[in-house]
């Protein structure tokens, strides 16, 4: 017998999984179109430019911070987008406060079990051509799986919180930008972070992406970074489920 | 099965409900009256929780709506006005879906997915999405949806709004089946004759106060009118014959407008003179004598300005 509250979850997972999986080509494009670029213009064009410390490429330093960024991404945008259209266009969240005997924390665990799996589907579609178009790119999966399951967590929150407070649609389109422009640009994707001046350097290591990117990169099992990110992930879940409740009665 | 107490909302300085009171009893239907931003919809939302109330208490089958959401939703389902329609489900789907929020597990809500489309007739349209269905069509998919656990209690906030005729008779129907099965329903709607047919009480909800609560032969004897004459004239009737025939024994109320006047009458003694006064002041075209409908009293308690 599972308990109320699990199938409760579940029942948001499923619909939210059966939504994805009917424009599967659709996401999985959309899930590759802006890796590709970066590892194309940035990893393989600017990076025959860049002499890297000792023999790492550049492409293959930047690969995991693509890889972390794609899971950033897939999470924030999916959600805020769903939970936006959800609230404000389908007023399937207006339904579900007034019909359905969930309680609004069981809701939002659904949506982050449903972040988590859409985020490895992400990570699957990045690695499955770069595992084969560079047999030599290798990468701490365990590390890997840890740090996407905490960003998955940390971002489906965020994209929660932006999704049931903006209002206006182009809002949501300008949040979208100063929340994945920074982090793409900032957080160690594309340099590692040590080049910053030591006051930026401490805003930006704050950031959970930032360490989920070191921590992939060091090879190991990074305990300090998987740890950091799991309890920024955990307090974003309980802000976004506070703000899911707050948001869901008039 | 429903109770009420001293039920308040307001956002700000505006006070859309004011301690509103009220009980329905399992198996009666009511029907929540009143005109444009009276309350009815905000009422119907604290029911279901969507709104918490600024003050007051909502039982459900003994159930406080706030403190035990869950116990009195599974008593519960509503019809929204808006339709709330998935961009990427179809019909069959939608109804799947929503069975499973209901708490239904996979193979109950297919089976009560196929049932209700049945119920529905819109088999057929099983594979459309919900947004290309008509107005009917949709209305009667929310219907479906109200019924998809056979809940004991149905909140219809205006579930006709918009229809045409055919669909809105349609609609009664499946209502009127409803009402037959002692469902407890509670139905909102801006349609006089609908709450007249459909409704065992009528509530009138003015600024967000209850200013009648009965059966709609109460409300009508309340307005203490016998009858309402209408009369066509001839001639449009200046202000002194119209004072005359105000000052008729008996007319109680007079509203004139397109040429015509209708008169609320105590007691069908007046019937004489008020025809030999029309006919000698303006004439009479048409001559029209009925019963006072529910819309009558509405007017005569909401009066008749514009509300907006």
């Amino acid at each position: 017998m599972i308990p109320r509250a699990v199938s409760a979850s579940l029942v948001t997972f499923e619909r939210e999984i059966y939504d994805y999986r009917k424009n599967i080509l659709f996401f999985a494009l959309r899930n590759l179109i802006q890796p590709f670029f970066f590892v194309l213009v940035i990893g393989v064009g600017l990076g025959s430019m860049v002499n890297m410390p000792g023999r790492q490429s550049y492409l293959g330093f930047m690969l995991p911070g693509i890889l972390m960024m794609c899971v950033v991404q897939v999470c924030y945008q999916h959600f805020s987008s769903e939970i936006w259209m959800s609230k404000n266009h389908e007023g399937y969240l207006e339904l579900l406060t007034m019909a359905a005997p969930i309680k609004p924390c069981e809701a939002v665990a659904g949506y982050l079990l449903t972040g988590i799996v859409i985020a490895f589907f992400a990570v699957l579609c990045f690695l499955a051509p770069i595992t084969l178009f560079l047999p030599g790119f290798q990468i701490s999966y365990p590390a890997l799986i840890l740090l996407t399951i905490g960003l998955a967590l940390f971002f489906t929150s965020a994209g929660i919180v932006v999704g049931v407070t903006v209002l206006d649609p182009h809002n949501l389109a300008t949040v979208s930008i100063f929340v994945t422009m920074p982090l793409t640009y900032l957080c160690g994707v594309f340099f590692p972070p040590e080049m910053y001046p030591p006051a930026a350097r401490v805003l930006i290591e704050i950031i959970p992406l930032t360490q989920a990117i070191e921590g992939l990169r060091s090879g190991a099992i990074p305990m300090f970074e998987i740890a950091y990110v799991w309890a920024t992930a955990a307090l974003a879940v309980v802000f976004a489920a506070w703000m899911f409740e707050r948001n869901m009665h008039l | 099965m429903i109770q009420i107490e001293g039920l308040s909302k307001h956002f700000g300085d505006h006070h859309v409900v004011e301690c509103v009171s009220f009980s329905v009893h399992s198996g009666e239907t009511l029907g929540l009256l009143g005109p444009n931003g009276a309350g009815k919809t905000t009422t119907i939302r604290m029911l279901t929780g969507l709104v918490r109330p600024s003050s007051g208490k909502i039982t459900v089958g003994g159930y406080d709506v706030l403190k035990n959401p869950i116990e009195a939703k599974r008593l519960f389902d509503i019809s929204p006005q808006e339709a709330s329609l998935h961009p990427h489900l179809n019909i069959a789907e939608d109804l799947y879906f929503y069975a499973r929020l209901r708490g239904l597990n996979r193979s109950d809500a297919r089976k009560r997915a196929q049932e209700t489309l049945r119920w529905a007739k819109l088999e057929e349209h099983a594979s459309k999405n919900g947004h290309q269905l008509s107005g009917g069509m949709q209305r009667r998919l929310l219907m479906a949806r109200a019924l998809i656990t056979d809940p004991p209690i149905l909140y219809l906030d205006e579930p006709t709004t918009g229809l045409d005729p055919q669909s809105r008779h349609a609609l009664w129907d499946y209502i009127s089946e409803l009402k037959g099965k002692k469902k407890t329903i509670i139905l909102t709607t801006h349609y006089m004759e609908e709450a007249e047919m459909l409704c065992d009480r009528v509530i009138i909800i003015d600024c967000g106060k209850i200013i009648a609560d009965g059966s709609p032969s109460e409300l009508k004897r309340l307005m203490g009118v016998d009858s309402i004459l209408t009369l066509r004239l001839r001639q449009s009737l200046s202000p002194s014959d119209l004072q005359l025939m105000q000052r008729v024994p008996g007319v109680i109320g007079l509203h004139c407008s397109n040429g015509c006047i209708s008169m609320q009458l105590r007691d069908k003694e007046a019937l004489d003179e008020i025809v030999v006064t029309a006919s000698r002041l303006a004439g009479i075209n048409e001559l029209n004598l009925k019963e006072p409908s529910l819309e009558d009293v509405f007017l005569h308690l909401t009066g008749r300005g514009l509300r907006e």
